[in-house]
C-alpha cells in the first residue's frame, strides 16, 4: 500500500468538498478558485482544477454561465446546482461527522 | 532575435518565440494525451487553453511576445500531467491495473471459441487467438486433417466445439486475444532458449524448465492447451459416465429396496431353498445391515455419476457418517454371521436299523414318484433339504448295499444333523423320518425324508441295506438318484448298476444278468 494512494483519495474528496464550499455563496470563475485552493495549500498546480471542475459539471453538480473579461478570453463563472446544493450540505454532515471522528480517534492524553 | 509565430489560444492569437511555442506544442500535447482517456477530456483542454490565454494576456501588458520563461513559468503554474494523478489520482486498485497489465502481456490468455467472428463454432478463430496464428492457417490445418483422418476431423471440430466455452464477457474476449506472440517473439523466445541451454552447461537449475516450461513460453501454451482439450474431453466423457453411474446404481438401488421390504423372493424365485435359509436366519435386524452393507457402495456410486454430471458435492462429514454407518454395517453383519455358523456348530447322528422280512430271495428295489420334487423346483443349489408344497423335506438320501453281518435283511437310516449345542443336533437327527413300503418282493422307497422340525440344519439321511449271502436284488432305473458309489466285484459304475439283478456272494456284489 502506497501512501501516494491514501494521500490522493483522501485529498481528492476533500478537495470537491472545498471546491463546493467556495461556490456556496457566490458564483466563481477557475482563477478565483484556485487562488483560495493555493492558499489552502490544497493543491500546487492549477491544471489539476480543470479536470476537476469538469467532472462536478458533468456529475450536474456545477453550471456555469460564460462572462466575457477583459483581460483575456471569456471566463466560465460556475456556481451550485440544485443538486449540488443538497450534495453539499450532505456533504457538510459528513464532514462533520468525520472531523468529529478523526478528532476523537487521534486525540492523545496530552491533548486532553 | 527569436522567429516568432502565431497562435491561436482561446479564440485570441499571440506572438510568440518558436522555441516557446515547441514547449508550449509539447505541453498542450502532453495535456491532450493524459486526458485522451477521460470523459470531458477535450472541454477540460479547452478550459486549460482558455486559463494559460488569460496568463498570456496578464504577461503580454509590457511586451510583445511570449518568451520560453513565459512558457516556463506557466507551466509550472498549471502543473505537469504527472502531478494531476499524484493530486487526484482516479481509483483504481493495485489488484485491478496488474490484471490488466497481464492481459496486455497475455499471461493470463485462455481458449475460447470466438463466436463473433466465426465461420462455424468459431473455433478455429478461438485456436487462432491463443497460439495468435492466422485463423486461415488453422482452417487449413482442419480441412488437412479431412484428408489425413477423414470423418475424424469434424467429430474432432464437434468435439472441440463441445468442449470449448465461448468468450461471452468482455473479460473473456480479452482473455482470449490477449498478447500476440508474433514470429518475433517466437524467434525471441527460441533465442532465449538457446542463450539457456548454454548456461544449463555451465549451471544445471531448475532456470530451465522454468524458462523453457514457463508461464509465457510457447511450449507452456501448447501444454496448456492440451490439458485444457483433455480435461474438457474428460469432463465431457465424465457426464456420460456419471449418467451411467446413477443409472447403474439406481436399478441396484430398487432391487435392494425390494430385497428389504418383500424379502429375498424376487432373487430367488427360482432357488427356494435359498430364500427358505435367508428367511430362517436372517431377521430383520440382520437383513437391515445387509441392505446398508450392499446400498451404500451403491449410493456412493449413484453420488459419484451425480458428481461427475451436476458437480455435485457432499460434505465430509456426511462422507465420514456414511462410511461409518458402512463399516458398522460390516461389523454386524460378521456378528450375524458368527451366530448363524454356531447353529451347525455341533453333529450328531441318529441311527435306526429296520428288520426288513420276505419269503422271497430276490427283492425288486424301486423308488416311489421319481423326481417329483426335483421337477417342481429348478435348482437344488446342492441342498439336500428344500421346501416343498409348505414342508421342508429332505431330497438327498445315499443308498448303499453291503453284506449283512449274520442273516438278516436290514435297512439301516443313518440320520445326521447339526445344531448349536449337542442335545439340539441330536433333536434334528432325531427328527428325520424315512419310509419305505414292502409289496410282496417290490421293496419301494420313499423319493424323500421327512423332516419333523422343520428346520434346516444340513440333515443328511445315508441309507444302508445290508444284503445277508445269497440274495437277489434288482436295481430298477429309478434309483438313479439314491443309489451312492456301491461297491460290486465288476468295479461298474452305479448307474450300470441299474436295471440288472445282484446276487450277494461271499466277494460281493455281483451282477448275474450283466452279458460279459
Amino acid at each position: 500500500m502506497k501512501i501516494e494512494n491514501t494521500q490522493s483519495q483522501m485529498r481528492k474528496g476533500i478537495l470537491e468538498y472545498c471546491i463546493l464550499s467556495i461556490l456556496k455563496n457566490s458564483e466563481a470563475y477557475p482563477s478565483d478558485i484556485i487562488e483560495k485552493l493555493k492558499k489552502a495549500k490544497l493543491i500546487v498546480v492549477e491544471g489539476t482544477l480543470y479536470p476537476l471542475l469538469t467532472r462536478l459539471k458533468n456529475a450536474e453538480l456545477l453550471q456555469y454561465r460564460w462572462e466575457e473579461s477583459s483581460a483575456g478570453p471569456p471566463r466560465k463563472y460556475y456556481s451550485l446546482t440544485k443538486k449540488g446544493i443538497t450534495f453539499l450540505i450532505e456533504l457538510d454532515s459528513t464532514w462533520k461527522d468525520l472531523a468529529k471522528a478523526v478528532r476523537l480517534t487521534t486525540k492523545t492524553k496530552k491533548d486532553e | 532575435m527569436n522567429k516568432t509565430v502565431n497562435v491561436n489560444l482561446a479564440g485570441i492569437v499571440f506572438h510568440i518565440d518558436e522555441n516557446a511555442f515547441e514547449t508550449l506544442n509539447n505541453y498542450l500535447n502532453a495535456l491532450k494525451n493524459h486526458f485522451k482517456n477521460e470523459e470531458g477530456g477535450d472541454e477540460i483542454l479547452k478550459d486549460i487553453e482558455g486559463r494559460i490565454a488569460e496568463l498570456f494576456t496578464e504577461r503580454l501588458d509590457k511586451k510583445e511576445a511570449i518568451s520560453l520563461t513565459d512558457i516556463n513559468e506557466i507551466t509550472t503554474i498549471m502543473g505537469d500531467p504527472s502531478q494531476y494523478d499524484d493530486e487526484i489520482e482516479q481509483e483504481q486498485s493495485q489488484e485491478s491495473q496488474d490484471k490488466e497489465e497481464d492481459l496486455r502481456k497475455g499471461k493470463r490468455r485462455k481458449v475460447f471459441r470466438d463466436e463473433e467472428d466465426r465461420m462455424i463454432g468459431g473455433v478455429c478463430r478461438g485456436m487462432a487467438h491463443y497460439f495468435d496464428i492466422n485463423v486461415l492457417f488453422c482452417r487449413i490445418i482442419f480441412i488437412g486433417m479431412l484428408f489425413l483422418i477423414g470423418p475424424g476431423a469434424p467429430f474432432l471440430y464437434i468435439m472441440f466445439w463441445i468442449v470449448l466455452p465461448s468468450a461471452k464477457t468482455t473479460a473473456e474476449k480479452l482473455e482470449m486475444k490477449g498478447e500476440r506472440v508474433n514470429i518475433n517473439n517466437i524467434e525471441k523466445n527460441i533465442k532465449k532458449e538457446l542463450n539457456i541451454i548454454e548456461d544449463k552447461i555451465r549451471d544445471f537449475d531448475r532456470k530451465f524448465t522454468k524458462e523453457m516450461f514457463g508461464a509465457n513460453s510457447f511450449f507452456r501454451k501448447i501444454v496448456d492447451f492440451f490439458i485444457r482439450v483433455i480435461k474438457g474431453v474428460f469432463k465431457f466423457a465424465g457426464s456420460f459416465f456419471g449418467i451411467f453411474c446413477i443409472l447403474f446404481g439406481g436399478i441396484l438401488l430398487l432391487l435392494i429396496f425390494s430385497f428389504a421390504f418383500s424379502g429375498a423372493e424376487i432373487l430367488f424365485h427360482n432357488y427356494p431353498m435359498v430364500d427358505h435359509v435367508f428367511n430362517d436366519f436372517f431377521n430383520n435386524k440382520s437383513a437391515t445391515w445387509l441392505s446398508l452393507f450392499i446400498g451404500i457402495p451403491i449410493v456412493a456410486v449413484i453420488l459419484f455419476g451425480l458428481r461427475l454430471v451436476k458437480n455435485t458435492k457432499i460434505h465430509m462429514n456426511y462422507k465420514i457418517g456414511i462410511f461409518v454407518l458402512w463399516i458398522t454395517s460390516i461389523f454386524f453383519l460378521l456378528n450375524s454371521v458368527k451366530d448363524i455358523s454356531l447353529e451347525f456348530k455341533e453333529e450328531a447322528k441318529n441311527t435306526i436299523i429296520e428288520n426288513i422280512i420276505t419269503e422271497s430271495d430276490t427283492l425288486y428295489l424301486s423308488m416311489n414318484d421319481v423326481n417329483r420334487v426335483l421337477d417342481n423346483i429348478f435348482d437344488t443349489k446342492g441342498f439336500k433339504v428344500t421346501p416343498f408344497e409348505d414342508n421342508l423335506i429332505g431330497i438327498g438320501m445315499e443308498l448303499d448295499i453291503v453284506k449283512s453281518k449274520n442273516d438278516n435283511f436290514n435297512l439301516i437310516k443313518e440320520a445326521t444333523g447339526r445344531g448349536k449345542e449337542k442335545h439340539l443336533a441330536k433333536e434334528m437327527a432325531e427328527g428325520i423320518g424315512f419310509e419305505f413300503t414292502l409289496e410282496n418282493d417290490n421293496l419301494i422307497f420313499d423319493d424323500f425324508f421327512t423332516i419333523a422340525t422343520q428346520k434346516w440344519r444340513m440333515q443328511e439321511l445315508d441309507l444302508t441295506l445290508e444284503l445277508p449271502i445269497d440274495m437277489v436284488v434288482f436295481l430298477d432305473h429309478s434309483l438313479e438318484d439314491l443309489i451312492y458309489d456301491i461297491k460290486n466285484v465288476h468295479n461298474m459304475w452305479d448307474y450300470d448298476m441299474l436295471g440288472h439283478y445282484w446276487k450277494m456272494e461271499k466277494e460281493g456284489l455281483s451282477c448275474i444278468s450283466c452279458e460279459d
